[in-house]
């Protein structure tokens, strides 16, 4: 499965428009809360928030983000049915047994566990997706050269180095080209391909160490990374929008933790057990 | 050791070839990991926690490779820099699974720190493995609420960690690195020393 990636030229939504930077920046305090928190209202809340404000903000349609979310959704479900038969604890032991399966028991402590746990990595993903459909590889990168203050030699060094990404499959190609030349049967099954991992992957990294250098050379030719600093073609600012985003999304977060909190769901965080 | 400690802080010091073969090694490893990372998750669904063994030393591999080949200090954890920039737009777990990945790389630079870089064999990379893969668990273990599990089951975490990390990564990454050594594309590292002696 693979994430379409979306086009910045496009209109874009909101988030597009963002700073990658300050999208960052506003799911991170939450996504810390989460990774704490026990109980399982606290993720399902963000579920909701992260996934509405993800479509409704950014205009993503709605068949699309399920579709990315939906095996997410399938391992959140996987921690409800496993969790029960591996806690352990002297909290698990007293709880009231729902149903009894020969020496298997599912205990109500055991499912509270996995549904929060199954809950929690629901929320974290919702929330990382918020930033992942949104943002593209390379104005992330730029932002953290021009916003964070990444030294610009790593940033642009993998910039360079993505580039390498869609000549893999034509490197691919060759060296099963290569292959059959020499004989080697040409077939699908699932042995063959274990097969190919096997003997793919040296040339393969050598194509890519190869390409690394003969790179890094015209780089080198061009005098990249002889001067501290540097200009940019794109530049990437934090505009008022930015600033407004990330006070809303902290203000909102606050405020469904605060009310969480008064009506009690909020359980004790992972630290202060 | 101040001289030490300019080679751990500057990138200035890295030549561009060393970034840009650190960055191949982690991006193209990174994409043809992604198959692993979704794999791991159907895995884990099925198998429960003790599933992830199986196949987390894999996503340490392409840090102890880079840090193998270029023997520079900081070489995994930038590594793990550059294949989370491939992870985080491309899969859904993004930024949860980015984080654990940085924090393994350093976890897998702390045996080689001890000896300061100077020593690269079967041994330091096995160790440099386990402790990456022990460092990833410990990061992962609360937000996956491992310690309500049975005990049983934590200690098969731990251990099965720890060997998935010293064996998928460590073993594995100085065996591919060594045969890439043999091809002669390395020249320029001191690896192919270690190969041909």
């Amino acid at each position: 499965m693979r994430v379409e990636l979306p086009d910045q030229g496009d209109k874009g939504g909101v988030l597009q428009r963002l700073n990658p930077v300050s999208k960052l920046l506003a799911i991170t305090p939450v996504m810390g809360l989460l990774m704490l928190v026990t109980d399982p209202y606290t993720p399902l809340a963000f579920v909701v928030i992260g996934a509405l404000v993800t479509v409704v903000l950014d205009g993503i349609s709605l068949v699309r983000y399920l579709r990315v979310a939906a095996p997410l959704v399938a391992l959140a479900a996987s921690f409800v049915f496993i969790y029960p038969f591996v806690v352990s604890g002297p909290s698990g032991t007293t709880s009231e047994i729902l149903v009894s399966l020969g020496p298997l028991r599912v205990r109500e402590a055991g499912l509270w566990v996995g549904a929060a746990t199954g809950l929690r990595i629901l929320a974290l993903s919702v929330l990382s997706l918020l930033f992942v459909l949104t943002t593209e590889t390379e104005s992330f990168l730029r932002a953290l050269v021009q916003t964070l203050s990444v030294p610009y030699k790593i940033g642009y060094s993998a910039m360079a180095a993505f580039r390498f990404a869609p000549m893999l499959q034509s490197d691919i190609e060759r060296v099963r080209a290569a292959h059959t030349v020499r004989g080697v049967p040409d077939n699908n099954g699932l042995r063959d391909r274990l097969y190919r991992v096997r003997s793919y992957a040296i040339p393969l990294f050598v194509n890519t160490i190869r390409r690394a250098e003969r790179t890094a050379l015209a780089m080198d030719a061009r005098a990249f990374g002889v001067f501290d600093d540097r200009t940019h073609y794109h530049t990437q600012s934090v505009g008022w929008r930015d600033v407004g985003f990330v006070i809303l999304f902290w203000t909102v977060s606050a405020a469904l933790v605060g009310t969480l909190w008064q009506l009690d769901a909020l359980g004790t965080l992972t630290i202060l057990r | 050791m101040a001289e030490f400690g300019n080679q751990l802080m500057g990138v200035k010091n890295w030549e561009t070839r060393d970034l840009l073969v650190v960055a191949a090694l982690g991006i193209v490893p990174g994409l043809a990991l992604l198959p692993v990372v979704f794999a791991g998750f159907t895995i884990r669904a099925a198998l429960g926690p003790l599933g992830t063994v199986l196949n987390s030393g894999l996503f340490y591999l392409p840090g102890l490779m880079a840090l193998y080949i270029v023997r520079k200090p900081g070489a995994s954890i930038l590594n793990g820099i550059f294949v989370s920039l491939v992870w985080i737009p491309l899969t859904p777990f993004g930024l949860a699974v980015a984080i654990p990945s940085v924090i393994a790389r350093i976890g897998s630079e702390i045996p080689f720190l001890f000896t300061r870089y100077r020593r690269y064999d079967s041994g330091m990379m096995a160790a440099s493995g386990a402790s990456a893969g022990l460092l990833a668990l410990g990061a992962i273990y609360i937000p996956s609420s491992f310690q309500t599990l049975a005990i049983p089951v934590q200690v098969g975490l731990i251990v099965g960690h720890g060997l998935s990390g010293a064996l998928l990564s460590g073993l594995l990454g100085k065996l591919l690195a060594d045969k890439l050594a043999d091809t002669g594309v390395l020249s320029a590292y001191s690896v192919v020393d270690d190969v041909e002696a």
